[in-house]
C-alpha cells in the first residue's frame, strides 16, 4: 500500500524572494526597494507600489515614502488592488530546485504546491516505517537509503547513502596521491601528501615576498640562492620587533589616556544637551572624539598656565630675598663705619693730648720757678684729659 | 541575501548600460564596488579628469545608504568641491539622512556627477584639516549639518 499522500509532503519552504523568473518580468512589476517582482504588493497613500517586506523595513528606518519623500506611516499602507497580486503571481518562475536538476517552471503562485508536492527534487522523509532520514522524492519509492550495510573490505557498517564516499576513506583500500598520482593506502595518504616531492609548493620566505614555488623535490635548489630565505632571519627578527613594539606602545597609549581623562566642559556639556535629541548616535561619536581632543588640548593650556604662575610667584619672592639682604648688608656696614669713625675720633684726641703735653713740657723746662706748680696745674689738666681720652677710647671698644 | 539580490540586479543593469560620463572600474563582491565619473561639460575645475567612488555595501543594503567616498586610486584625484573633503569624504544628504532605498548605484553617481557640474568654488569646506586629521574615513559616523544649497 503506498504511503498517504501527507507523509510525502515535503517540507522545503519557498523563500519567494530568492526566485528566478523565466524571462524579465516588465519593469512596471518591479518593486521600487528590492528591484525584483513584487511580493505580496502594498500600496501607499502616496499611491506608490512596494512588497510588502520592503516597505515594513524601510519604514522602520524612515517614515517617508521611499519615492516621494513625503510623510507615511505604518497607517498609510495597504494592501495593493488584487489585479496588480494577480500580475505578480502570474509571473512564471522556475523551480527552486532547479540547480539539483529540476526542470520545471511554473506560475509562481504555483511554485509552493510544486515543490511541496510534486517536484522529483524536494527533500521528503524516507518512505521506510521508522527511518527519519529525508531524502529526494524521486528517490524515495526505492529501499531506504538510511539502512546501514556493511563494508566488504573493512567491515565496518556504513549507510548506504554514504557508501560511495566511504570508499575513499576505507582503510583496507587504496587512493591515488592528487600531486604524483601514485595509489598509496587510505591510512598512509595523509602522511604522504605532506611530503609529496611532486607537489608544487610555495618558497619558503613567500610570506616575505618571494613569488617562486616550484615542486618539493627541486625547492632545495632555489632555497641554496633565494636572496628572501638569506634574509629570513633578519626580517623574522624586525617582524617580531615591530610587534612587540606595536605592543608597548598600545600599553603606553593606554596609560596615557589614563593620566590625561578628559574633563567635561561646562560651556559644551550645556552645548550637548540643547542639541537635538534626533541627533544619531554616530554624530555623538564624531562630538565626543572631538570633545576629548578639546579636553586633551584645554588641560595642556592649564597645566601651562599653573607653571607660568608658579615661576611668577618664585620670581617674586627672589625679589623680596634680595631686597632684604641688600639692607641688612647696608645696615651692618653702616654700624662698622659709625665704629671705625668714632675710633679714629679717639685717635685724634689722643694725639691733640700727646701734641699738647709735648709742647707744656717743652714750655716747662725754658722757665724752672715755675716750672713746679704749672707741671702740677699741667698734670691735673692732663689727667682730666686722660679721663677725656679714657672715655673716648671706651666708644672704640665698643 | 536581499542585498546580494539587489544588487546582482543592478550590475546586470549597468552594465548594460550608463549615462554618458560614468563607468564601472571594479565590481568584485557585493559588498564593494568602484565607480569612474567625470563631469562632462567644460567646467574649468574638472575638465578632462575622471574620479574614482569607492562604493561600500552593508547587509541592510538598499534599506541602508551605501558608504560613497572618493578615493586616491590609478592616478585618480579627490575632485574641488565646498562638500568634498581632501580625504575623500563628501557631504551631501542623499547619502545620509534623505537616503532612500530606491535610490541605487547609477543614480547616486548622477546625482554626485551633477554635484560637480554645477559648481563654481575651487576650495574645500571649512575646516578640512581638522577634519581630516581627525582621521574619520568612514562617513557613517559623521551627522553633517546639510545646511548649504548654493551648490
Amino acid at each position: 500500500m503506498p504511503p498517504s499522500r501527507s507523509s510525502r509532503n515535503s517540507l522545503q519552504s519557498v523563500d519567494l524572494r530568492a526566485l528566478d523568473y523565466l524571462s524579465s518580468p516588465s519593469a512596471n512589476l518591479l518593486c521600487p526597494i528590492c528591484h525584483s517582482p513584487l511580493i505580496t504588493p502594498v500600496q501607499t497613500r502616496c499611491l506608490h507600489t512596494f512588497c510588502s517586506a520592503c516597505i515594513s523595513l524601510s519604514l522602520e528606518r524612515s517614515l517617508t515614502c521611499p519615492v516621494d519623500r513625503k510623510p507615511l506611516s505604518h497607517d498609510d499602507v495597504t494592501p495593493a488592488p488584487i489585479m496588480i497580486a494577480n500580475l505578480v503571481n502570474d509571473l512564471v518562475v522556475l523551480c527552486p530546485n532547479r540547480e539539483k536538476g529540476c526542470n520545471t517552471s511554473c506560475a509562481r503562485w504555483l511554485v509552493e504546491s510544486h515543490v511541496r508536492e510534486d517536484c522529483g527534487y524536494a527533500m521528503v522523509k524516507c518512505a521506510k516505517e521508522g527511518c527519519d532520514g529525508m531524502v529526494e522524492r524521486r528517490e524515495s519509492e526505492g529501499e531506504c537509503v538510511h539502512e546501514e550495510v556493511e563494508c566488504n573490505f573493512c567491515q565496518g557498517v556504513v549507510r548506504k547513502l554514504d557508501f560511495e564516499s566511504h570508499h575513499n576513506e576505507c582503510p583496507k583500500l587504496s587512493s591515488d596521491c592528487r600531486h604524483c598520482s601514485e595509489s598509496f593506502p587510505n591510512p598512509e595518504l595523509p602522511a604522504h601528501q605532506l611530503n609529496c616531492p611532486a607537489e608544487v609548493i610555495d618558497c619558503a620566505a613567500s610570506h616575505f615576498g618571494c613569488s617562486y614555488s616550484s615542486r618539493r623535490s627541486e625547492l632545495d635548489e632555489h632555497l641554496s640562492h633565494c636572496h628572501f630565505v638569506a634574509l629570513t632571519p633578519i626580517l623574522q627578527l624586525h617582524t617580531e620587533r615591530i610587534d612587540t613594539l606595536e605592543l608597548e606602545n598600545k600599553a603606553i597609549r593606554q596609560k596615557l589616556d589614563l593620566l590625561v581623562p578628559p574633563r567635561p566642559l561646562p560651556s559644551q556639556s550645556s552645548a550637548a544637551t540643547s542639541s537635538d535629541p534626533t541627533d544619531s548616535s554616530a554624530a555623538r561619536d564624531m562630538t565626543s572624539e572631538m570633545q576629548d581632543y578639546t579636553y586633551h588640548l584645554y588641560s595642556e593650556y592649564e597645566q601651562l598656565r599653573s607653571d607660568v604662575e608658579r615661576l611668577n610667584a618664585q620670581i617674586r619672592e627672589l625679589d623680596v630675598k634680595q631686597d632684604m639682604a641688600r639692607i641688612n648688608e647696608g645696615l651692618r656696614y653702616n654700624d662698622e663705619m659709625t665704629g671705625v669713625r668714632a675710633a679714629i675720633n679717639g685717635l685724634r684726641m689722643q694725639l691733640h693730648w700727646l701734641v699738647a703735653s709735648r709742647r707744656d713740657t717743652v714750655t716747662g723746662g725754658g722757665g724752672a720757678g715755675a716750672g713746679g706748680p704749672r707741671s702740677v696745674a699741667g698734670s691735673s689738666v692732663s689727667g682730666d684729659g686722660r679721663r677725656m681720652s679714657d672715655s673716648a677710647r671706651q666708644v672704640v671698644k665698643l | 541575501m536581499f542585498a546580494q539580490k539587489r544588487l546582482g540586479k543592478e550590475l546586470t543593469n549597468i552594465h548594460k548600460s550608463l549615462p554618458p560620463g560614468i563607468a564601472i572600474a571594479s565590481t568584485p563582491d557585493f559588498t564593494n564596488w568602484k565607480m569612474d565619473i567625470q563631469v562632462l561639460d567644460t567646467n574649468p575645475l574638472y575638465a578632462d579628469q575622471v574620479y574614482r567612488l569607492n562604493f561600500k555595501f552593508s547587509g541592510s543594503y538598499p534599506i541602508e545608504a551605501p558608504e560613497v567616498t572618493f578615493i586616491k586610486e590609478d592616478g585618480r584625484d579627490i575632485p574641488m568641491h565646498p562638500h568634498i573633503y581632501s580625504n575623500g569624504v563628501i557631504c551631501l544628504d542623499l547619502l545620509g539622512t534623505n537616503w532612500s532605498p530606491v535610490q541605487n548605484v547609477e543614480s547616486v553617481c548622477m546625482s554626485i556627477q551633477s554635484m560637480l557640474t554645477s559648481n563654481t568654488k575651487n576650495e574645500r569646506p571649512p575646516g578640512d584639516d581638522t577634519f581630516v586629521r581627525s582621521g574619520y574615513r568612514s562617513p557613517r559616523n559623521i551627522n553633517f549639518v546639510y545646511d548649504d544649497n548654493t551648490v
